[in-house]
């Protein structure tokens, strides 16, 4: 993240100005409460649940299952 | 924090308007769509984001990310709906600054615009593009959607993007436009799990121009 600002104040851009947008792959149950606030600590506002076994599962009729299986992050995220 | 998920959309991946549905109720902030328009039979080049560099075989079957994304938002009120992501140098940018606008409206202003540069040299050619010139395509391709999205006569000279004064409508719902995030690769370890620093989405090789599509990418 600090590349990342740097980068951005190097052009010219406000840092604080920027959405960052992380990808995760939930391992299981997903990340813990404790990373979901290391992950906002390092300036990350959204967290995006996703994995390459995700993609195949959800290309062959399981997105729906996956929706419901990674809802308890959408639940730890309410708390962070 | 807020939370969202990154789904592939194809023929055999059920209801998405009920995937989109229950992420609502769920609590989820935004449904992500990736892009790949077409995968070139017998590519050479490998996957990066597997260790035998094979693209698994359902990156064939994806359905476009802007049709899949206009279901989501039939079937929905307040998610937000992004690309994960849009391989914005394979694609026309006026018609993508118009499909982008069209969803916006019709969702009531919940586009997120992630955009890609992509990886897939033999997909990035076939679809019309030199691989080596894509991220200034990128780049020019998203100020060319901004001047288009923003301006009622709208004309823009880049290097590899150019058309001259057009009208563009309907122009976005969220002003001055959607958000677009960029999505190069940045890996890094944090807390022994393995998370993926980006602006919008992972698919992408990190690129050697970054600080150039930086200063001028927009959001």
């Amino acid at each position: 993240m600090e590349t990342l600002r740097k980068l951005t104040t190097d052009a010219g851009r406000d840092p604080d100005s920027l959405q960052v947008t992380i990808i995760v792959d939930p391992r299981g149950n997903g990340p813990s409460a404790d990373d979901l606030k290391r992950y906002r600590d390092a300036g990350a506002g959204r967290v995006v649940v996703f994995s390459q076994q995700m993609g195949t599962e959800a290309a062959d009729g399981k997105a729906l299952e996956l929706v419901k299986r990674l809802a308890p992050v959408v639940e730890r995220a309410q708390h962070v | 924090m807020n939370i969202g998920m990154l789904t592939t959309a194809t023929a055999q991946s059920g209801d998405l308007a009920e995937v989109a549905r229950q992420a609502e109720a769920l609590g989820y902030d935004s449904l992500w769509i990736p892009e790949h328009p077409v995968i070139p039979i017998g590519h050479k080049t490998p996957f990066p984001a597997s260790r035998d560099g094979q693209l698994p075989e359902h990156y064939n079957r994806w359905a476009d990310p802007f049709i899949a994304l206009t279901v989501a938002a039939a079937a929905t009120k307040r998610i937000k709906l992004g690309t994960g992501i849009c391989l914005l140098p394979e694609r026309d940018p006026l018609l993508t600054a118009k499909v982008v606008a069209s969803v916006d409206l019709y969702s009531g202003g919940r586009v997120i615009l992630g955009v890609g540069a992509g990886w897939l040299k033999e997909e990035t050619e076939v679809m019309g593009t030199r691989f080596g010139t894509r991220w200034k395509r990128m780049r020019e391709s998203v100020e060319a959607m901004r001047v288009l999205w923003t301006q009622t006569a709208a004309s823009y000279e880049g290097e590899l993007v150019r058309f001259p004064a057009v009208r563009c409508e309907p122009k976005p719902v969220q002003k001055p436009y959607p958000p677009v995030l960029l999505g190069p690769t940045a890996t890094r370890r944090s807390n022994g799990s393995r998370a993926r620093m980006t602006a919008g989405s992972h698919w992408c090789r990190a690129p050697k121009p970054l600080p150039e599509t930086w200063r001028r990418s927009g959001n």
